[in-house]
């Protein structure tokens, strides 16, 4: 063994978890599958409470629920969807909260893992984004809305043949890709660099001649500790208003 | 959880690094050359959306300070347009993952 | 025995995975987890969050109907109060215009009295005067004549008749006059 050496855990150590039961099954149920069940267990438990109580002046649980349906009615769909958009209001809070309760419990002492730094759970919220906007097209739309898409209006003709890859790449293809790969890179970078300050401090404390340095390495942890906070709100607002943007993208195609 | 694995990791090594040196040799060099490509791959992937992103929210904040009444809708769409842009750093960042620890 | 246990645990944590590939049993647990929630959150616990959400925005709202109805009687008492001051205003005006009318003819009444009191006065002094004037002059003549007479009937050591000399000095104090005044 090395002493005093700076030894970075291989990723999978970081990211991995061993299942808690049902090892090796489709079902295994490890941390991140508790993080997400959790995730939505919480906010069901919110709103729950916040729709028994029916306070006229709200407190507590309740405005916490009541100001994030005005977040999301008054940031998210008001300038994402535009008219028309209040019935998408349960599926964006539901992936709002979802992905916030994800994203924050990377820095939450005893979880410390984000469930968004893992491909699942930004995959199956972008592919249902995908499937939602394309739905929501198709049905408003019928199948103008593929060929209004593919073949914007005001091109010229033998443009087409490089603007029609182009639009089918952009608006089919990397649309939920990058939603995907956007939330579970920002949380997976924010989770390895608090890996890699947490590591650097454990190794300062058992290096004696560098332990003076060890403050410094203890405050840029906190500091990105309250980053990460502000991190997981952020990511779960954009992937929020990204889904919302390409949903009345498909609603109001002429925009 | 991680603690345990690295400490477990930290003493298969002690013991199996003499048994297989010349094994690793190889996939140890493939590993230094993926390391320090990461490297290069993540830090020519960040420039232009260093760029990229400080436009934008320098645009967005004189947009903002010469009409503080508009600064809610301005401060949206900045997230998106940061958010678009970021996308370029992060697939970066992916190349990264993959060139160092796959 | 440890050292088997180590390799064991060394292989399968060896065991390269990618990390940036999604698993199968973690894509499952949020699938369901998410599905959970949405379905959750649809049907049953965001309606009523919405319900308190939108009675408390209609009571908001009728609050501030309410307000501004009352917000406007006020508007509409404050104009009625208005134009009743205006009215009284001009009421008002009209009574000092009358009053000063008035008064503006009863001080031109007694002007003219008083004026034509003076006027009267004024005329009935120079009446006197002119009568006294007469009656003063009338007695100079005759007191003029009579000495005028006797002193030429001294003169002329005769008596003259003085009612014919009279006449003559008479007729010359008048023309002597009308030829002073001429």
């Amino acid at each position: 063994m090395i002493i005093g050496a700076l030894q970075f855990p291989p990723i999978e150590n970081v990211v991995e978890w061993p299942a808690w039961f049902g090892q090796g099954q489709a079902y295994a149920f490890n941390k991140i599958a508790f993080i997400n069940l959790l995730a939505a267990i919480i906010t069901i438990v919110i709103f729950a409470i916040a729709g028994s109580k029916k306070q006229l002046v709200p407190r507590g649980v309740q405005n916490i629920a009541e100001v994030s349906v005005q977040f999301i009615r008054n940031e998210v769909i008001a300038p994402g969807i535009g008219h028309g958009g209040e019935r998408y209001l349960p599926m964006l809070i539901s992936m709002f909260f979802f992905l916030f309760f994800s994203n924050i419990t990377g820095i939450i002492p005893l979880f410390n893992m984000p469930a968004t730094a893992r491909m699942a759970t930004p995959i199956v919220l972008a592919l249902l984004a995908w499937v939602w906007f394309i739905g929501v097209g198709l049905k408003h739309h019928g199948i103008r809305y593929i060929t209004g898409a593919l073949f914007p209006p005001g091109v010229p003709k033998p443009l087409y043949l490089l603007v029609t890859p182009i639009e089918f790449v952009s608006t089919f293809l990397v649309r939920p890709f990058s939603l995907a790969v956007r939330l579970f890179a920002n949380m997976l970078a924010g989770h390895i660099l608090l890996v890699t300050f947490s590591v650097l401090c454990i190794t300062l404390w058992g290096f004696k001649p560098l332990v003076a340095a060890l403050p410094l390495s203890l405050f840029m942890l906190i500091a990105l500790t309250g980053f990460e906070v502000l991190v997981a709100f952020l990511q779960a607002y954009i992937f929020t208003i990204l889904t919302a943007v390409y949903i009345g993208g498909a609603l109001h195609p002429e925009h | 959880m991680s603690l345990l694995h690295h400490a477990i990791e930290l003493a298969s090594e002690a013991t199996t690094t003499a048994a297989d040196s010349a094994a690793t040799t190889a996939a140890d060099a493939k590993a230094a050359a993926g390391a320090s490509s990461a490297g290069y791959a993540y830090g020519l992937a960040a420039i232009g959306p260093g760029i990229g992103i400080g436009y934008i929210v320098g645009q967005a904040v004189s947009a903002m300070a010469r009409q503080p009444e508009s600064a809610g809708m301005v401060r949206t769409t900045m997230f998106l347009g940061i958010a678009f842009t970021e996308a370029l750093a992060l697939i970066g960042f992916v190349v990264f993952i993959l060139l160092k620890f796959v | 025995m440890l050292a088997a246990a180590l390799l064991l645990a060394a292989e399968e944590a060896k065991k390269t995975v990618n990390p940036i590939l999604p698993v199968t049993e973690e894509i499952v647990w949020a699938a369901a987890s998410f599905f959970l929630l949405w379905m959750l959150m649809r049907y049953v616990f965001l309606a009523p969050v919405m319900r308190v959400m939108d009675e408390r925005e209609g009571r908001l709202r009728e609050a501030r109907a309410e307000a501004d109805s009352a917000s406007s009687g006020a508007d509409d008492a404050v104009a009625a109060y208005n134009a009743r001051v205006d009215v009284a205003r001009v009421e008002a005006n009209g009574i000092v215009a009358a009053a000063r009318d008035e008064a503006e003819r009863y001080r031109a009444r007694q002007l003219a009295e008083a004026n034509a009191a003076i006027h009267a006065q004024r005329d009935q002094a120079s009446a006197e005067v002119g009568a006294a004037k007469a009656a003063a002059l009338a007695q100079l003549r005759t007191q003029v004549a009579g000495v005028a007479v006797s002193a030429a009937s001294r003169v002329v050591q005769k008596d003259l008749a003085l009612d014919a000399q009279l006449q003559v000095i008479e007729d010359y104090v008048n023309g002597s006059i009308e030829g002073g005044t001429r």
